[in-house]
């Protein structure tokens, strides 16, 4: 059974969880990968296109199958939920989110007008065309949200010698370098982690917006590709790995870009001012669960928090504390930055003063940590063998006081490290076991929503098998 | 954190605050705009509180001279009270174990969870609501003891200028002022004993009552949603209502004055009526103080900021003041709807299919930003139907604008701008004051009952409607309306009129959703306090208590009065120690365990809430009633 199936379906049973189902991206000139940091920001100014410039049949618009190659637009148009991200803003969902959420002047606005979903539901910001340019926002996240404004490099990129052409190079003409891991997963963060301009918070999450909880590794094993993956583990031979441990440093290390920009957005004008303290931050099912005589959570304290203090960056941030404690990590001074930027986001009342200069602190460290292991050449079997183990030890440790959102990071991890195994086609023999022992603990996670509610209110780490034994057996099977 | 928390801190200059500032009054019967309570300081020996051992002398059980002689104006003791008040109270309400609770494993958690040692302290707070600690202070020699939960004074104030007089039949002559000028607190005013009622169900933190979020966390379980009339009958009551009083069968003018018998057949109508509107007022009180950053007793007012204090780091008065604006949406947390944020998700739920808001019926929404929370719902449930019941339809847009300005308050950022809530709850109290002297005026016959029953029916049910969740009320709102229809019906039926079965099934139908019932485990909680009697009265048979019960289903009988005279008997003979350490030490986990099974069952009324059936079981409801009189 091909990993993706299993932790294609956790995702899916997520996105129905109120994970975000819908991608999109654009490019932040200011954060993109060190390979590529020159990259001059000219391109912000070229012109859309249009994707009618690139689904032409001789181009990319071929009636191949799936991934062919000059097939990519009809993948994507066919497959492709970028490809819907404008017309969902005329659903049922929508058109809720639109009613329940004024703007701030209080006039209602319908989805497909609102400035704030235009920012990611269509191709820049939602402005149409202009002179020779067949942009139009129906496109929604179409081929030049990610490859960047093809004004500069449209006729280029077909003429002799293109190829030939370093990706550095292409990248001057504006034509961006997305087969970089770490440059796509900042690409795909900005919309699905969000930045300072958009963001979903908690604010468009109660009109009805689904919550984001991006997983980078995950995301990208269930997407509809229209290139070949093939090519793409030539290039990354530890592909799954690799994009797990990339797209983990990035989320994270945008979610607190995020919230700094939160923390800084707190104060200043009246009209642009953010929400503060900004709930999403925080665990969803902490507060968003029905209330149980004498709950687990009561019975078992609440750790350093005070009681009715909540629990902060249980996605984002809970599988890059795990990887910073394996051996050879060592982010100086991660563990310690970040204690201190969760003890003030736990605090009942955080102060958005004190949040932004330590979210900043810990976001610095995170991206030396990812330029270091971007440069580290290909990992070998055993050094992914030694994290899967690292991961499971903690996992049979901290098992039994885990949330939803820990033990599905904790999976997500481990599925993503063994199909990086699989990657290297040096997989161990017992695969069958291990892979019916992730199956059970996806089961696990995903049944812990029962039918028609959103919160995963039946997860009890502690029901047999205890999620920490089912990490164990993993652990073990990995050592057969 | 150290254990040895803020308590010493407190001690050496909280009690202090404590004596100086906190009422002598257990109820606070002022209107909004007067000065609070804190200023009121009453001076004068004989306004002292006295133990409800004071109250047992003769309210345990009547004797024979006591009993009705036929004539009901006669002075006989029973043609006005009952003198069991003391045995119903002591056996079967629940105020009567509200300190045994306290060391019940629920309170040793929570102390463990909010660092606190000892939680029956009476610097930690709780005894504040649950013994009323916050008045000892003010008691005759020898103290309160808060180990009776909330006893007799509690309610009826201090006793110590009455306790002699009250007896006497020239007694009855004095009018409600006299009286409370030597301490007896005016209960019989529907506003009074909401007043009353809702300083701890609701809160009062000026007097040290609240309920903060971390001692929600902790365990405390929410408050619910308060109608006083149906409380008061789920006590259960140790008193007869009026209309059941011989005395006051046909009263004198002076009788009608002096005892509030004007709407005699629609006491608890009106009851639940002007309870509602108190216990709006009360919600905006709760706002107003915890808002208002100059609070002269900020002890009281915010307790969260004392837990987890080292005891030589507490902080003075003036540095606490300092510090609340930066505990905000902590603070607000305690005056915010429980249920906005603590239910499963579901998708799509009601929430956001109807829109997030202040819902007055027939009006448009006041819209409030989504996943901002709002001040409690409920208490804005039932104030418009006063507001049409009591001929003041016109009030109601004020009303609307009041709330639109609570819920921009709330909108403006997480929980609200503090400053902007403190002008918007002080605005709607006010409307609340207004609304109370209007509703004084208004009488209530058999009519206007039957009226305020179709109010409540249309506006509430899905008539009208432009779809199934347009302007649906939240579960709290819901058990707000059927407990007012519940009693309103009641009365309405009782002074002569006839309803169809239909109309009684769909009103017995709502007590089970949204848990009306009196507390349902009240049997189970008898035969521990039967055991407990049994320590001292080895000769107590069931069969002796079974006829207490039956007696409490017919007060005004003198014969049942004789069959319980054995467990009357023993409750006389009791030893008042033996009792409570009864309640706190040999069954304090049985107790916890009943309560647990009460909360059980609350909170899963309000998971399964269907605000969609409520709709139209109204609906259903309204049809059932006779028509209008053209």
């Amino acid at each position: 059974m091909p990993m993706r199936w299993v932790y294609g379906r956790l995702v899916l049973g997520a996105a129905a969880a109120g994970a975000v189902w819908l991608a999109c991206s654009r490019t932040s000139a200011a954060k993109i990968a060190p390979a590529y940091a020159d990259l001059p920001a000219s391109h912000a100014h070229d012109k859309w296109m249009g994707v009618a410039s690139c689904s032409s049949s001789a181009c990319h618009g071929g009636d191949g199958p799936t991934r062919a190659k000059r097939s990519e637009y009809t993948t994507w148009a066919a497959h492709d939920k970028h490809a819907r991200a404008y017309r969902v803003l005329f659903e049922e969902r929508s058109r809720r989110i639109a009613r329940n959420l004024p703007e701030p002047d209080g006039r209602l606005v319908e989805a497909h007008e609102k400035a704030l979903c235009l920012k990611c539901h269509s191709s820049n910001n939602g402005e149409e065309g202009g002179e020779g340019s067949r942009l139009f926002r129906a496109d929604g996240v179409c081929c030049e949200t990610c490859h960047g404004p093809a004004e500069r490099w449209l006729t280029a990129h077909y003429q002799a010698g293109f190829n030939e052409k370093s990706a550095a190079d292409k990248a001057r003409l504006g034509l961006l370098p997305t087969k970089d891991l770490t440059f796509r997963a900042k690409q795909c963060v900005a919309c699905h982690v969000g930045n300072s301009e958009q963001e979903v918070n908690h604010d468009l999450i109660a009109a009805g917006h689904p919550r984001l909880s991006f997983e980078y590794a995950a995301y990208l094993a269930i997407y509809p590709k229209h290139w070949n993956p093939a090519d793409e583990r030539q290039r990354y031979p530890d592909f799954a790995a690799r994009a797990w441990i990339i797209g983990q440093l990035t989320s994270a290390q945008a979610a607190l870009d995020l919230l700094q920009a939160r923390a800084e957005g707190a104060g200043g004008e009246e009209k642009k001012r953010k929400p503060w303290p900004e709930f999403s931050e925080y665990d969803c099912f902490a507060c968003h669960k029905d209330l149980k005589v004498n709950s687990p959570r009561q019975l078992a304290g609440y750790g350093d928090r005070q009681p009715g203090a909540f629990p902060w960056g249980t996605w984002y941030l809970t599988m890059p504390s795990t990887f910073a404690r394996q051996p050879g990590q060592d982010p100086s001074g991660f563990e310690s930055s970040l204690k201190t930027l969760r003890e003030e986001m736990q605090k009942p009342s955080p102060s958005a003063v004190q949040v932004a200069p330590k979210a900043e602190k810990v976001s610095r460290i995170l991206g030396a940590w990812l330029d270091r292991v971007e440069s580290e050449s290909s990992f070998k079997r055993s050094a992914i063998e030694r994290l899967m183990a690292g991961f499971l030890r903690d996992g049979e440790a901290r098992g039994d006081a885990m949330d939803w959102d820990q033990a599905a990071q904790l999976y997500l991890a481990v599925a993503s490290l063994n199909s990086g195994l699989e990657n290297l086609e040096l997989a161990p023999p017992q695969r069958a076991e291990q892979e019916e022992a992730l199956a059970a603990i996806q089961n696990r996670l995903r049944r812990a929503f029962p039918p028609g509610s959103n919160s995963p209110s039946c997860f009890d780490p502690l029901d047999k098998p205890r999620l920490a034994e089912q990490f164990k057996t993993l652990r073990e099977g990995l050592a057969k | 954190m150290p254990a040895s928390r803020a308590i010493k801190g407190i001690l050496s200059t909280g009690a202090i605050c404590l004596a100086g500032l906190v009422s002598p009054w257990a109820g606070p019967s002022l209107s909004s705009t007067e000065a609070r309570p804190l200023q009121r300081e009453e001076k004068g020996k004989e306004r002292k509180y006295q133990n409800a051992a004071a109250c047992a002398d003769c309210h345990v059980q009547p004797n024979g001279n006591q009993y009705p002689d036929g004539n009901p104006r006669s002075t006989k003791p029973l043609n006005l009270v009952l003198l069991t008040e003391y045995s119903i109270w002591k056996t079967h309400d629940k105020h009567a174990q509200a300190y045994a609770v306290l060391l019940g494993p629920r309170g040793k958690s929570m102390g463990k969870l909010l660092d606190v040692e000892d939680v029956t302290k009476s610097e930690v707070g709780c005894v504040n609501c649950h013994g009323m600690s916050n008045l000892a202070l003010h008691a005759d020699e020898g103290g309160l003891n808060l180990k009776d939960g909330v006893s007799c004074g509690g309610c009826h104030g201090p006793s110590l200028g009455w306790v002699k007089d009250h007896a006497d039949p020239s007694w009855r002559k004095l009018s409600p002022a006299e009286k409370e000028a030597r301490g007896l607190t005016d209960l019989r005013d529907p506003e009074k004993r909401a007043a009353l009622c809702t300083s701890c169900h609701v809160g009062s933190p000026s007097e040290g009552k609240v309920v903060t979020h971390a001692m929600f966390a902790a365990g405390h379980p929410p408050l619910p949603s308060f109608e006083v009339a149906t409380f008061s009958r789920n006590q259960p009551p140790h008193w007869r209502e009026a209309r059941d009083v011989p005395y006051f069968q046909k009263p004198s003018e002076e009788d009608v004055k002096n005892f509030h018998l004007e709407d005699v057949d629609f006491q608890r109508t009106k009851l639940a009526l002007v309870g509602s509107v108190v216990a709006l007022r009360q919600t905006m009180n709760l706002v107003r103080e915890r808002a208002d950053f100059k609070a002269p007793n900020p002890r009281e007012v915010w307790p969260e900021l004392l837990f987890g204090q080292e005891a030589a780091k507490v902080p003075d008065d003036a540095l606490l003041r300092k510090e609340a604006p930066s505990r905000w949406p902590e603070l607000a947390m305690a005056h915010s709807d429980c249920f906005a944020c603590h239910h499963d998700l579901k998708y799509p739920g009601y929430r956001q299919e109807r829109g997030f808001g202040y819902f007055l019926p027939g009006r448009e929404p006041i819209r409030a930003v989504p996943g901002r929370p709002l001040v409690r719902v409920w208490p804005t449930a039932l104030p418009e139907a006063c507001a049409v019941f009591a001929g003041r339809p016109e009030s109601v847009n004020s009303l609307q604008k009041r709330l639109t300005s609570l819920a921009a308050a709330c909108g403006k950022k997480p929980f609200g701008s503090p400053a902007e809530l403190r002008v918007a709850a002080t605005e709607l109290a006010q409307w609340c004051d207004e609304l109370l002297g209007a509703l004084k005026k208004t009488r209530f016959t058999p009519e206007s009952t039957l009226n305020l029953i179709r109010i409540l029916c249309n506006e509430y049910s899905d008539l009208g409607a432009k779809s199934s969740f347009e302007g649906a009320l939240d579960y709290e709102s819901a058990r707000q309306v059927a407990s007012l229809l519940q009693v309103a019906f009641d009365e309405w039926k009782r002074s002569g009129r006839k309803a169809t079965s239909e109309a009684e099934s769909i009103l017995a139908e709502l007590t089970d959703p949204l848990n009306l019932r009196p507390y349902n485990e009240r049997d189970k909680r008898l035969e521990i306090v039967f055991q407990i009697v049994q320590k001292t009265s080895k000769d107590l048979t069931k069969k002796e208590m079974e006829a207490f019960k039956a007696y409490l289903r017919n007060p005004g009988s003198v014969d049942a009065i004789r069959n319980a005279s054995g467990f009357l008997n023993a409750v006389r003979g009791m030893d008042n120690d033996v009792f409570n350490n009864g309640l706190a030490k040999d069954h304090v986990e049985a107790l916890q365990d009943l309560g647990n099974a009460e909360e059980k069952r609350t909170l899963k009324a309000v998971a399964n809430y269907d605000p969609v059936a409520f709709r139209k079981q109204l609906r259903r409801l309204a049809k059932e009633l006779p028509p209008p009189a053209k």
